[in-house]
């Protein structure tokens, strides 16, 4: 193992740390296993903002062409997400219910990172591509946090609405507070997509002098951007507000989910991920 | 010393005397006060449900008589009346009676939070008295982490088991902050003055009341606070609240869909949680079919409640178990301390003996070289190490009080006096 590997290792190993207390501050909702759980989940999120800043000088590119390093990226993505959310509100139980995935996201970072990858285009080695990566993966995880806040909000609506009172998830937080964090996640993953979306616009003319408009990948993303501006005006606009908004959430989740990963397994694109 | 709980409960005197028993908090010092000299550390605990004094005393009976004297005299009661309604426990028990009341498994309503902070307020007046010594204070303590334990460890806390709490906890898992929504109670019974008292204690901040008798609501807002409407005041103001209480007497629906149809038009997408405690009910079934309307009927609440006590069972199930470890823990704690004296007089004396046969034994061997002397000095310390370690382990685990005077004063007898006794024989 070289020393990337090893920092990956030990990143997920904070990881499962972190998402240990979590689960336990789950069980018993005692503060000291949130407060941990959030130690080690920010320890994590350091180191692995560490190794890919020391990737990057190492290498003088972000590693951002390696399956390795666009897992890696995207949990650093969604520890960001996850911490900007604590941020904002303190609601301890989400922490718990989305450490696992980052741990899972870090896992893979670590089993992948042994695998040889496609190399990307030398021009395309800048550091405007690897803003742009490193903002649609920040859109992403937001996205992801909303859309998983949605799912949380829907649960929780439903045993309100009909009365089926399960004890393990009536531990979610009110629906009031679910609903604004998803209106937040997914503002935020809004405009972290759009901006990823502009800069790699900027990348591509400057290379290729042409946008590739028809790439499925730039497609899918702008039908993301529509369905979730969709759901704004829903929300500001008709002012619909529960399940219903939250049905664009998902729909809209399960396109930038294809398009992030489906796209390239299924069709043509110009994206090596 | 021994350490003792006496008093008396709702569960062994009603009411009637336990409203005679109890002490308001400006006489609980001079209680306490009355006390010194016969219990150097006690505390005092008095509550709406319990009269309880917690102490580390060596004049047990003493202390019976003064403290039903003390109670008679503030409360003028026959004393043949005192000791009816009054439990007493001792040691293990005693620890265990206190852990149950700090987690509130003594409580009426089992789960509620404020006893764990009556408990610590009572050991604060024993503190400022200067009555919390390092036996009260080790005991309070673990009972306080003991209690912490039950309410993050179990189910306990998180269990309403009566409808109006249901209310409020449903209330709340609808809305983050009680106090930004605005709540409105149609009618001024007592059921619904009940869960309505539980939504301001919740946190409920903007509060009206609507009745067919506008003085009954007056009245009620008298005691509740808010603002008093008549009815059709109250049912115009739908569209401004989030929480709605209806508790209405009549034979009909008060709120039907229709009429709710066009109020949550207006709500631009605003939640509305309505509570139906009202027999015959006064919301019509259909509304609860209504987007962003959450309704609850009596049996509804009542369901929840039965399903929670249910659960609550098996919580206090879990609590005791875990009680009881947490006071066999106290138990080998105490142990250990009152223990360790003799530990380290028998430890020091062995250490001694020890010493002095090894400083003959060099000086009779004084060209053995160092390496040796090394190994002997080794040898003597592992023998005295290995021969104490097996007494010592078992001594701490010795729990009964009389069981660990004995072994204390035979250890004292057989190794610590030995001397004394020759010269007694000689």
């Amino acid at each position: 193992m070289n020393l990337p590997n090893i920092a990956l290792a030990v990143t997920a190993l904070l990881y499962a740390a972190g998402c240990f207390f979590s689960f336990r501050y789950y069980r018993s909702l005692e503060d000291s296993f949130d407060r941990s759980a959030i130690r080690w989940l920010s320890a994590a999120f350091f180191l692995q903002g560490l190794a890919l800043a020391a990737g990057w000088v190492a290498r003088g590119y972000a590693p951002l062409d390696s399956l390795e390093g666009i897992l890696s990226a995207f949990s650093f993505a969604l520890g960001a997400a996850l911490l900007i959310g604590r941020l904002k509100t303190a609601l301890p139980v989400l922490t718990s219910l989305f450490a696992p995935f980052i741990f899972f996201v870090s896992c893979l970072a670590f089993l992948f990172g042994l695998k040889p990858v496609p190399l990307m285009d030398s021009r395309l080695m800048t550091l405007g591509m690897a803003s742009h990566i490193m903002l649609t993966f920040l859109g992403f995880s937001h996205f992801t946090l909303g859309f998983g806040i949605g799912v949380a909000y829907w649960v929780q609506e439903g045993q309100l609405k009909y009365h089926r009172i399960k004890n393990w998830s009536y531990r979610l937080p009110a629906l009031e507070d679910l609903d604004r964090l998803t209106v937040f996640y997914i503002g935020l993953g809004f405009l972290f997509w759009l901006g990823g979306l502009g800069l790699g616009a900027v990348q591509a003319f400057e290379v290729w002098n042409k946008l590739p408009l028809s790439d499925p990948k730039i497609v899918g993303s702008f039908l993301v951007l529509m369905i979730y501006a969709g759901f704004f005006l829903l929300r500001w606009g008709f002012k619909i507000h529960g399940r219903k908004s939250m049905v664009l959430v998902m729909v809209g989740y399960v396109l930038a989910l294809f398009t992030f990963v489906g796209v390239r397994a299924f069709l043509n694109t110009q994206h090596i991920f | 010393m021994k350490f003792i709980a006496y008093g008396l409960n709702h569960a062994t005197a009603p009411l009637s005397v336990r409203e005679k028993y109890a002490v308001e908090p400006e006489k609980v010092r001079e209680v306490l006060a009355r006390l010194k000299p016969l219990a150097p550390e006690a505390a005092f605990l008095s509550t709406c449900n319990r009269v309880e004094f917690y102490l580390s005393t060596e004049k047990e009976e003493k202390f019976l008589e003064e403290i039903r004297e003390i109670l008679n005299r503030l409360h003028r009661l026959k004393p043949a009346e005192v000791k009816k309604y009054f439990y007493l426990y001792e040691g293990p028990q005693a620890f265990l009676h206190l852990f149950r009341v700090a987690s509130s498994l003594d409580s009426m309503v089992v789960g509620e939070a404020q006893i764990l902070g009556q408990v610590k307020e009572a050991y604060r007046e024993s503190q400022e008295a200067g009555m919390a010594g390092a036996t009260l204070n080790g005991i309070f303590q673990w009972a306080f982490s003991a209690a912490k334990r039950v309410r993050s460890q179990t189910e306990i806390a998180r269990m309403p088991v009566n409808v109006s709490s249901v209310a409020v906890d449903l209330a709340k898992k609808i809305f983050s902050v009680l106090s930004e929504h605005p709540a409105l109670l149609l009618g001024a019974g007592e059921m619904g003055e009940l869960t309505a008292k539980y939504l301001v204690d919740g946190g409920v901040k903007d509060f009206f009341i609507a009745n067919r008798t506008l003085d009954k609501a007056k009245a009620l807002t008298d005691r509740l606070g808010g603002k008093a409407l008549s009815l059709s005041e109250g049912l115009s103001r739908l569209g401004e609240v989030d929480i709605l209480l209806t508790s209405l007497g009549g034979g009909s629906f008060i709120l039907k869909r229709s009429d709710l149809e066009g109020v949550m038009k207006n709500r631009k997408g605003r939640s509305l949680f309505v509570i139906d405690i009202g027999v015959p009910r006064n919301v019509e079934p259909g509304v609860g079919n209504l987007e962003s309307v959450y309704l609850y009927n009596i049996d509804d609440l009542s369901a929840i409640a039965e399903a929670n006590k249910g659960g609550r069972q098996r919580a206090v199930e879990d609590a005791e178990a875990l009680l009881k470890e947490e006071v066999n823990q106290l138990c080998a704690w105490l142990n250990e301390r009152e223990l360790a004296p003799t530990i380290i007089r028998l430890r020091g004396h062995f250490e001694a003996v020890r010493e002095a046969k090894l400083r003959e034994f060099l000086e009779k061997n004084k060209d053995l070289p160092d390496k040796e002397k090394t190994a002997v000095e080794r040898l003597t310390r592992d023998l005295i190490g290995k021969l104490l370690h097996d007494p010592t382990v078992n001594l701490k685990q010795v729990t009964g009080e009389s069981d660990r005077f004995d072994y204390a004063r035979m250890l004292n007898d057989i190794f610590l006096n030995q001397d004394h006794s020759r010269k007694d024989r000689g």
